[in-house]
């Protein structure tokens, strides 16, 4: 048996590898994000610097001695997939160990710079092995295949990050935990080694990767116990793994602070935090009974056990994960010594903006306490699409209240545009409106004219008639011991009222909306963030042509150096794979920015969308090698067809169409590589493949990080447009190419 | 044979285009598109490099001269030693040609009308009103500050408005205020200005207090402190670490102060921000608070506040009541008569109570809601004299 085995490795040996370095790098991708997020701020910033450390880990393991000799591809391929899982597992657990190594007092954020250095120090020694097999595997499979070789290696490696991708969102995200993982990882490595050399003795070996599976819970609850109560303020109390995150309890002096991926959510009990905020929903309800509430950002605590305590008729309580509300219920019950038996209350693991978008259902009183935007999805809250669909979903007389980030006494430039971007927005919907003071503000909106009184003496002199009433209720002591109607002043602070209509409401007019497809709100708050730490980002991301001038500088170096060692048909090849990277990668981001405005938290859905666009890579591939594309011209057209389609998405929004793009785009994408090498290769099939397969990842990276930086400030419409530009520009030198190879 | 072909593949060729040639064309190409990007974004330019405007500029006082034109600011404890057109750690006082200027005289960045309560003074014309100014900068960089906005910013980030002294005593006057408070970020900074609208203020009647930090040099605060009425230092920690890891200065020249304003007859109120973890130990508590009754008195009120996640320091939770309640517990049982739980709307020790009797005589359900019922400055109920400012 083993023998046979042996046998069939030895024919299959290559394909086998690239096959599971496709699969364990699509997961390896997705690991090391997941995991750099729960000690880094979960931004899309920082995930792009991730993909970008990732792609600059392949390109420099691409690029690396592009012309070693035979002697050594064998053992470089052997060296990657022995050394990739393990590299990855102690990676994957080195990140955790970040607040250590680098000390930093508890509670605070890493500056962005220091965030995106180590982004890179944790993608690059990964990624790099990626990289590093590809050329030799191409060359040695050249033996056999000639020019196919390449468009080989790149369907079958496609093929298993297809794999992996789906083996990690329906199943190992379910199951296992990093540690897991990497153990299988590590097991299917030392198998493929074995099985190829023989060396049956090896295989007690295999004890260790089960070792680590076995003990992976203990191992990793181990560490996050040692890590956090070293570096937080707070001992921790559990920890969960769920597919949207990493939830974590820290306990301290009778209270438990809940976070997600390391972010600060909510605490419980926050009934002090609570009091003045009750009291001014109280206040806004138009005095019916049997009203209706959303309430959506609050967490569990007093705000919820409160409302339920007067004569609502429903609270609808959102919580996407609903693996967050099972985690803190028991505390939640310990804490207000109550049970979930209310049947008033209904708790939805739903995207809010989804909920609305597909119930018919209207309210009495939307409540929206989403997180400040420090990244596209939450920016999603913030938004004049999201406002329009919270009015529409409010009865007559509805009010909606949300809050935004405020100032004590003054703000900066920053943080004025980043309010004014988001005011902007919600008073084009609700031109009904008023706004409190405070280090957090809340902007109150009302659905018609008579919804809601804007003068603050009438609300606390109404709310003072009704309270004798709401005294009857059985509301917690801290909310109403002592209490009196002018509490309520400290929500209306005339001197703060009139600075922000005097600083931000001009500035509202002449600023850019906050929307979906344009997410401005977002970037300020980037910005906002960087000046606050005094970042030497900030003068970059402030002056974006600097940033710009700085990519098209960077791009026009690695391409010289391409045009001065390899000459111009591989100048020329390498210019159209770095477009083909630079717009894969650009679209994909795109693509899953416009996923997550229609449907909502798309963190665990990016593998996914990964696989999905691996599969179009293996589909594009294979009929490229079975058709024998030369000329990529009609691909890039088809391509930017496509993109047209895509453009029109943005606005339609039609569900059926998403999966389609994205397949067909990256199967026209997976072209792109076996038709070059196959034109370029002649006899020198390492160069080639080195030479290609790095210049697709440093496009990668340039489509990355620009995407990143540009979207948020000018829009998903415009940068489509500049991609296709771009395209254009890539077809008239593939053209060129095609000319060339022709002998015309 | 074949890695000369590698490098060289399209030797002829490169007649036609050189590499000079080539690389002078992408040269001039991302010219072209810097400059497209740069000539628009000149206004931003300016913004990130911009000097503040002169209208502010005085001469600074409490500094003197070294070598080269060099100077060394004596303003505060950092004592910065500041090159020739450099500015010192708090970003408002600059070298110009070896003379130290204020960039800060009279430049207001926020203005607000605010119940004294919210200062928190409790011991000092409870109810009143205090016209709160501000300016930017400050010695200090607590990761933590609330009016980061303006402390840790230069004056020419911040809009401003200059307010002279008539002006701000006509503005004090409208709205109603017994009370000029120099406030949200280090009045230090702007001592010049200070020094001057405080005496203005004293001489018609309204009463001049400082929110400090108590980060300033003896003899500067010995000068202001001859114009003011009432100071608030926060008390930031009672470790020298947590001054260094986490506001980036010391702890010694703060105690130096607070006695120094104790000795002075000026109303003293104590705050201490307690911040989970950070400064929160019952150990470091029991030090502060019987350093605080041995050295100024078991009257003096100190402000046990609750911290809120802010500025850099936003992912530790706010402050647990319960942890507040442990602090005051430690302060009581160390002596301190007057010991409360701040940032915390409607606690109970939020309240004036008597230290004679223990009879409720003030009572606070937020700093917007205050009911006194002292009787001349005394206890209704056991006539004991309750010490602060009260009229």
């Amino acid at each position: 048996m083993m023998a046979r085995v042996s046998r069939f490795f030895l024919s299959y040996h290559l394909p086998a590898v690239a096959v599971y370095i496709g699969f364990a790098s699509a997961i390896g991708q997705v690991l090391l994000i997941r995991e750099l997020l729960t000690v880094f701020r979960g931004n899309e910033f920082i995930i792009g610097m991730i993909f970008t450390g990732w792609f600059l880990g392949v390109f420099f393991g691409a690029r690396f001695n592009a012309s070693a000799g035979e002697a050594v591809l064998e053992r470089r391929v052997v060296l990657s997939y022995l050394l990739f899982p393990i590299v990855l597992f102690a990676f994957v657990h080195f990140a955790h160990l970040i607040p250590l190594f680098f000390s930093r007092s508890a509670g605070l954020f890493f500056p962005m710079t220091t965030e995106f250095a180590l982004s890179f120090l944790f993608t690059v020694p990964v990624s790099f092995f990626v990289g590093y097999f590809f050329p030799p595997l191409v060359t040695l499979l050249a033996a056999r295949m000639k020019e196919k070789a390449g468009g080989m290696a790149y369907l079958i490696e496609s093929l298993g990050a297809f794999a992996g991708g789906i083996l990690f969102s329906f199943l190992f995200i379910e199951m296992l935990n990093p540690a897991g993982i990497c153990a299988i990882l590590m097991g299917i490595s030392l198998l493929i080694f074995v099985a190829r050399s023989g060396k049956k003795r090896l295989l007690p070996l295999l004890v260790l990767p089960v070792l680590v599976l076995f003990f992976s819970e203990d191992f990793e609850r181990g560490l996050f116990r040692y890590v956090w109560n070293r570096t937080q303020a707070s001992m921790l109390l559990r920890y969960d793994r769920t597919k949207y995150q990493t939830i974590l309890l820290g306990f301290n002096d009778q209270q438990i602070s809940v976070y997600g991926d390391g972010v600060l959510y909510y605490t419980i009990p926050d009934r002090y935090e609570t009091r003045q905020l009750f009291h001014l929903i109280q206040a806004l309800r138009n005095g019916g009974k049997n009203e209706e509430i959303i309430l959506f950002g609050s967490g569990p605590g007093s705000l919820p056990y409160n409302l339920l305590r007067t004569d609502i008729s429903s609270l609808a309580y959102f919580e996407i994960d609903p693996k967050l509300y099972r985690t803190i219920e028991p505390y939640r019950i310990r804490f207000y010594r109550t049970g979930p038996e209310d049947n008033r209350l209904s708790v939805i693991s739903q995207d809010l903006r989804y909920f609305l978008k597909n119930v018919d259902e209207r309210f009495n009183m939307i409540i929206c306490f989403p997180p400040v935007p420090h990244n596209a999805n939450l920016n999603r809250y913030y938004t004049r699409e999201f406002y329009e669909l919270c009015r529409r979903r409010l009865k007559p007389g509805g009010i909606m209240i949300t809050s935004i980030s405020g100032f004590s006494s003054a703000m900066d430039a920053e943080q004025r545009d980043y309010i004014a971007s988001i005011y902007r927005s919600f008073s084009k919907v609700f031109p009904v409106h008023m706004k409190t003071s405070g280090d957090t503000m809340y902007l109150i909106g009302g659905r018609g004219n008579g919804s809601l009184i804007s003068e603050a003496e009438k609300i606390i002199s109404n709310y003072a008639k009704r309270l004798p009433q709401l005294k009857k209720m059985p509301l917690e002591n801290a909310i109403m011991e002592g209490f009196s109607p002018s509490e309520l002043s400290g929500f209306f602070e005339k001197t703060r009222i009139d600075y922000f209509d005097k600083t931000v409401i001009p500035r509202s007019a002449e600023i850019i909306e906050n929307t979906d497809r344009m997410p401005y709100a977002y970037w300020n708050y980037i910005l906002h963030s960087a000046a606050k730490e005094h970042s030497l980002l900030y003068g970059i991301l402030k002056n974006y042509g600097y940033f710009l001038t700085l990519l098209i500088a960077i791009t026009a170096f690695v391409l010289y150096r391409v045009r001065v060692r390899h000459g111009v048909m591989q100048f020329a090849g390498s210019f159209v794979i770095y477009v083909v990277g630079m717009v894969s990668m650009a679209t994909v981001l795109i693509m899953v920015m416009l996923y997550q405005n229609f449907y909502g938290v798309v963190y665990y859905r990016i593998s996914l969308i990964n696989a999905l666009f691996m599969l179009g890579l293996t589909v594009g591939s294979y009929c490229a090698n079975r058709f024998a594309i030369r000329s990529l011209t009609r691909v890039q057209m088809g391509m930017v067809l496509v993109l047209g389609a895509l453009f029109v998405y943005t606005f339609l929004g039609i569900e059926l169409l998403f999966w389609p793009i994205l397949v067909l785009f990256s199967a026209l994408c997976g072209t792109a590589f076996p038709a070059l090498f196959s034109l370029l290769s002649k006899d020198n099939y390492q160069s080639t493949a080195s030479n290609l397969d790095a210049m697709e990842f440093f496009g990668s990276i340039i489509g990355s990080v620009g995407t990143t930086a540009f979207l948020p400030v000018v829009g998903i419409e415009v940068l489509l447009g500049g991609i296709i530009v771009v395209l254009f520009a890539s077809i008239a030198v593939s053209h060129y190419l095609s000319l060339r190879s022709s002998g015309r | 044979m074949v890695k000369k072909n590698v490098k060289h593949p399209m030797k002829g060729r490169n007649e036609r285009i050189s590499r000079k040639r080539f690389l002078r064309m992408g040269m001039y190409a991302a010219c072209a598109v810097a400059a497209e990007f740069i000539i628009p974004s000149c206004g931003n330019i300016d913004r990130l490099f911009s000097s503040p405007d002169d209208a502010f500029r005085v001469r600074a006082r409490y500094w003197e001269h070294l070598s080269d034109r060099a100077v060394r600011c004596t303003l505060c404890p950092n004592e910065c030693l500041i090159a020739e057109g450099s500015r010192g750690r708090c970003r408002t006082r600059v070298n110009r040609a070896g003379v130290l200027e204020t960039l800060v005289y009279s430049r207001i960045v926020a203005v607000h009308v605010d119940p004294i309560e919210k200062k928190p003074f409790n011991h000092f014309l409870p109810g009143s009103r205090a016209f709160s100014i501000a300016t930017t900068g400050c010695g200090l960089s607590c990761r933590f500050c609330q009016n980061w906005q303006i402390s840790q910013s230069r004056p020419e980030d911040i809009s401003a408005e200059s307010i002279s002294k008539e002006a701000l005593i006509r503005r004090a006057t409208e709205s109603s205020s017994r009370v000029i408070a120099y406030t949200y970020n280090e009045p230090a900074v702007q001592f010049e200005y200070c020094i001057e609208s405080a005496r203005f203020a004293r001489e018609r009647g309204l009463r001049a207090v400082i929110i400090s930090s108590g980060y300033i040099n003896a003899a500067p605060l010995k000068e202001l402190l001859r114009h003011l009425s009432a100071v608030k230092i926060d008390v930031k920690s009672f470790r020298e670490q947590f001054y260094r890891d986490i506001c980036s200065g010391t702890l010694a020249p703060v105690k130096r102060n607070v006695e120094l304003v104790r000795a002075s007859g000026v109303w003293l109120e104590i705050v201490v921000l307690i911040i989970p973890t950070l400064n929160d130990s019952p150990q470091e508590i029991r030090e502060m608070t019987r350093w605080i009754r041995t050295n100024l008195g078991e009257h003096t009120p100190v402000h046990f506040t609750r911290f809120y996640p802010m500025y850099l320091l936003t992912n530790v939770p706010p402050t647990p009541v319960s942890t507040l309640e442990r602090c005051r517990e430690i302060a009581v049982a160390e002596g301190l008569r007057y010991v409360y739980v701040g940032n915390v709307p409607g606690h109970r020790f939020e309240n004036t109570y008597c230290h004679a009797c223990g009879s409720l005589v003030i009572r606070r359900t937020s700093i917007f809601s205050v009911e006194n019922r002292l009787i001349n400055g005394a206890c209704p109920s056991c006539r004991t004299v309750i010490p602060g400012v009260w009229s």
